[in-house]
């Protein structure tokens, strides 16, 4: 096979996979919702200053009028401006808690599923164990030991997603190492690891990509759930969770202070999940019911 | 009412047509069949796989799944019976004790998680007019596993600890638990080796006399259709295009072409003469049925007017043919 | 059968030490020193020594460890708290049976909604049941449970005051938790309810079980649910030690008295022996419950208990 035809045909069955992601009116739905998300999160600063989220420019809880749209909250701090840069870090925190993991599974997945032997069988059984706890125990038993804040929480996430990921990743790969060509390429003394690099991991990659699409919003949720809890981004840092964990005094007085970043969470999250539905069946249109 | 219902016969189908919908096709599986089956009986239904004699078979017990096919016109009796216009509690009722089924593949129609025994206590337990008691039941169950040669301890045994032919059997056990009037075999030993068959065969045939059950058999073998049988049916594309007695159908004579190319495709071992000759080519695929005849782009005998039209049916002694061979005059 | 449960509980004890080990090694392994941690910046060093001493963190991390499983194995000791002295197992015995109740009733709910909309949902395929029932499981899993439950609070506890926005006083306090939990839990049940009842639904014994005269709701529930049931089975118990786990954010939320809420204080204080034991039981108990599956699976199907049977 030349060197020409292959970008040629990659883009092809790319060109294919959106031809069905676009003929799916949900996922078309999601993606633009996405994308408005998107570029919400890269012009923030445009959209309203980032001094906002921590100047006091109000009285507290202000309901929400032409100068705070979002209102105020309990310091007196502009909603609007919270909840517009608080998607950078939850939809951060949740891309990076889903994608690091990820990318470290599928690492040891695929050589462990390629290799076996003893290293498999000792990685393998131990992510066994770790997958046998609970993941909201494991995540606190991290969060105890590293302490509070945003990047332990990122390595929490990290170190409680990557059994889950790689023993994934690790099947997927032995079933294609059982397949005719790999062994073909294997008895011509292909190196192995460009084995893994050419001929599996491509081909694992709709499993994969799959995978990760239905994880990130989930991960978005649980990383919002422990900023509301505490454990995660701290204050007075604009993060969706926290913000709905600061309001839970105020509910009464200031329900739109609740609702408005839940919401947010809410429509990303479901944005999120249209579109990994979509990148599902047009990936692997036999999964669709 | 009850009159009739005596005269009536086990099994009568008028003019039955039964689609499958898929989402961008309609397939015609069977296309206007009838055929009455008496008391006591046996009738064959022989043709290809594909040929409709399941859908058939299905449409009599109302069993189509019935989110992708419905019957789409003509008339099903049981025993006087108008399948179509009975309510579902009704039908119910009659499924199993009046009506019931042989299975074609044993290995898929039992259920995994219940005993054997339970399998068969069910129906009678559904079917219990003469308020049979726990332990009375119990002992029929034994009874029909003894009938179908398992022996009666076995009954606590889940299906996967039967072979093949055991769960054949007990398939058999099932559709005869509550002595039914009428049984439908739906090739009751494709799935089995040969040896296993005969002894299947030789369990249903005995049945049959010591009960005097109705028995529609559904097969693609010719062998088992001289043994088993009194009239026979030859089913294509979804059409009965040749009905007789066993006689009738085995003895030479007027033949549809395709009952011929069937015998065809047969080894015969008494006759050496005969050679083997498969028909060519396939069946139609049913979501495009050819115009006129079904038949024609495989028969050897096609004429002008089998591209065009339809043959009608003419009869001689009971003996039906749609074939424009026999139109009419020839077969006066 | 027997003797097989008894071989899956002896099975199980290995898992238990793995489970403790890990998140022990988790906690302690972490370098740092838990007595500047506990007694802040503002300590001199002769306190952090006297402490560190204390608490037995001057001794090699294997033999922390070695001594905290003994503990555990010959004492049902899970240490003590260190901010006053209570023992973890004293406040197991207090604040866990709010959280098993809590559980129970989030499982059962969750189950019964899942499964019986899984089940009416795959016999109705595609009709108007199906949809909706499918758009709102979809949509469920975008909703964060700890602001469902605060809605929840809101719409029910201050606009409406049926129910208490708290406390375990009554069994009103638990209405919310139990239902907004179970709610948004049960979309991913009815999803796999769903799919395997639609693949149950096609097999041949059903329509053996039809054709003997069963009426329709003893073929869906009782050929083809039964069936279907090890994967729904599987899935119900895995979510009964994730709720385990995750009450922590509803007894957060709803201010009750559970292990979750006393995880949470301790992470807040520092106070380590506690998140570690109330941990360590928690993921046992999680254990405990994957093996009674097991059982309950081998005897529901024998088809699981023929490949037990045989190993």
């Amino acid at each position: 096979m030349s060197k020409k035809e292959m970008p040629f045909k990659k883009k092809s069955r790319g060109r294919e996979i959106w031809r069905l992601f676009r003929k799916n009116k949900p996922a078309m739905i999601g993606l633009a919702i996405f994308a408005v998300i998107l570029l919400v999160m890269i012009f923030a600063d445009v959209i309203v200053d980032e001094s906002l989220c921590y100047s006091f420019t109000g009285m507290p809880l202000e309901k929400p009028s032409a100068e705070h749209l979002f209102g105020t909250d309990n310091l007196g701090r502009d909603l609007f401006a919270r909840v517009i840069h608080g998607s950078r870090v939850s939809i951060f925190l949740g891309i990076a808690a889903t994608v690091a993991p990820l990318a470290i599974g599928a690492f040891i997945g695929a050589v462990c599923g390629y290799f076996g032997g003893w290293l498999d069988n000792v990685i393998m059984r131990l992510f066994d164990l770790i997958a046998s706890i609970p993941g909201m125990l494991l995540l606190l038993a991290m969060v105890t030991a590293m302490g509070v804040g945003m990047e332990n929480l990122l390595w929490a996430m990290i170190i409680t997603g990557v059994p889950g990921y790689a023993r994934f990743v690790r099947a997927t790969v032995i079933n294609l190492t059982d397949l005719e060509y790999i062994q073909c390429a294997r008895s011509y003394g292909t190196n192995n690891f460009i084995i893994i690099l050419r001929h599996i991991l491509p081909n694992a990659l709709g499993p994969i990509i799959i995978m990760m699409a239905s994880s990130v919003s989930g991960t978005i949720l649980a990383c919002a759930g422990f900023s509301f809890l505490g454990f995660g981004v701290q204050q007075p840092t604009a993060e969706w969770g926290a913000i709905v964990s600061a309001s839970k005094p105020f509910m009464r007085q200031a329900p739109y202070y609740t609702i408005i970043p839940g919401l947010a969470i809410v429509v990303t999250a479901m944005s999120i999940n249209l579109m990994g539905d979509g990148l599902r069946d047009a990936l692997d249109p036999r999964l669709k019911d | 009412m009850k009159d009739t219902k005596a005269n009536a016969a086990a099994i009568d189908v008028r003019d039955l047509y039964v689609e499958y919908r898929t989402d961008d096709a309609v397939v015609r599986a069977v296309n206007g069949i009838s055929f009455r089956l008496e008391k006591g009986r046996t009738l064959g239904l022989v043709g290809e796989t594909g040929a409709g004699k399941t859908t058939t078979a299905l449409a009599l017990m109302r069993l189509l799944p019935d989110r992708v096919s419905h019957v789409a016109g003509g008339e099903i009796y049981i025993r006087g019976d108008d399948v179509m216009a009975l309510p579902d509690r009704t039908m119910n009722l009659i499924r199993g004790e009046i009506i019931s089924m042989i299975f074609q593949d044993p290995m898929t129609a039992l259920n995994p998680i219940m005993t054997v025994g339970d399998q068969i206590k069910e129906s009678l337990k559904i079917h219990n007019s003469e308020k049979r008691s726990e332990r009375e039941i119990d002992a029929r169950v034994d009874e029909v596993l003894e009938l179908v040669g398992i022996p009666a301890e076995r009954k606590k045994d889940y299906p996967l600890a039967f072979s093949g032919g055991m769960k054949q059997r007990i398939v058999i056990a099932i559709a005869l638990a509550c002595s039914p009037d009428i049984l439908i075999a739906d090739e009751p030993t494709t799935a089995l080796d040969v040896t296993i068959q005969a002894q299947v065969l030789a369990l249903i045939d005995e049945l049959k006399q010591k009960l005097g059950t109705a028995l529609l058999m559904i097969t693609h073998d010719l062998g088992i259709v001289v043994k088993t049988c009194d009239d026979v049916a030859v089913m294509y594309a979804g059409q009965i295009v040749e009905y007789g007695s066993v006689q009738q159908i085995f003895s030479p004579g007027d033949h549809h072409p395709y009952t011929e190319g069937l015998f065809g495709a047969i080894p015969n071992v008494r006759s050496k003469a005969r050679r083997l000759t498969p028909i060519e080519g396939l069946m139609p695929d049913p979501t495009a049925l050819p115009e006129g005849c079904k038949f024609s782009p495989r028969c050897p005998k096609c004429m002008e007017i089998c591209r065009t039209q339809e043959p009608a049916e003419s009869e001689r002694d009971g003996h039906r043919l749609k074939c424009h061979l026999f139109g009419g005059e020839a077969h006066e | 059968m027997l003797k097989y449960a008894i071989k899956r509980f002896l099975l199980i004890i290995p898992i238990i030490l793995g489970v403790t080990v890990i998140v022990f090694t988790i906690i302690n392994i972490i370098p740092g020193d838990p007595a500047q941690r506990i007694l802040g910046v503002g300590a001199s060093e002769e306190q952090i020594r006297e402490l560190n001493h204390r608490l037995g963190y001057d001794r090699p991390f294997i033999e922390r460890l070695f001594n905290y499983v003994r503990d555990i194995v010959t004492r049902f000791d899970f240490g003590s708290s260190y901010q006053n002295g209570d023992s973890v197992v004293y406040k197991i015995r207090l604040n866990f049976p709010y959280t098993l109740k809590l559980t129970v009733l989030q499982v059962i709910a969750y189950a019964v909604i899942g499964v019986t909309l899984g089940v009416l949902s795959a016999v109705k395929q595609y009709s108007a049941l199906d949809n909706v029932v499918r758009v709102v499981s979809v949509s469920l899993a975008a909703f964060p449970g700890f602001w469902v439950y605060m809605i929840a609070i809101l719409l029910f506890s201050l606009k409406l005051g049926w129910l208490p926005s708290s406390g375990v006083e009554s069994w009103k306090g638990y209405v919310l938790p139990v239902a907004c939990s179970a709610i948004l839990a049960s979309a991913g049940l009815q999803r796999l309810t769903r799919t395997t009842m639609l693949e149950s639904i096609r097999q041949d014994f059903v329509r053996t079980a039809r054709a003997k005269g069963c009426a329709e709701g003893t073929v869906i529930w009782r050929h083809a649910f039964l069936n279907a049931m090890l994967p729904v089975l599987n899935q119900v118990g895995i979510s009964f030690g994730m709720m385990l786990g995750g009450t922590v954010i509803a007894e957060t939320v709803f201010a009750m008295p559970g292990l979750g809420s006393v995880i949470v204080n301790a992470i807040q204080s520092k106070d380590v022996p506690v998140v570690m034991g109330c941990s360590i039981f928690l993921a046992v108990i999680f254990c405990v419950i994957v093996v009674l599956l097991d059982l309950a699976s081998a005897a529901v199907d024998p088809r699981v208990k023929a490949k037990f049977v045989k190993q």
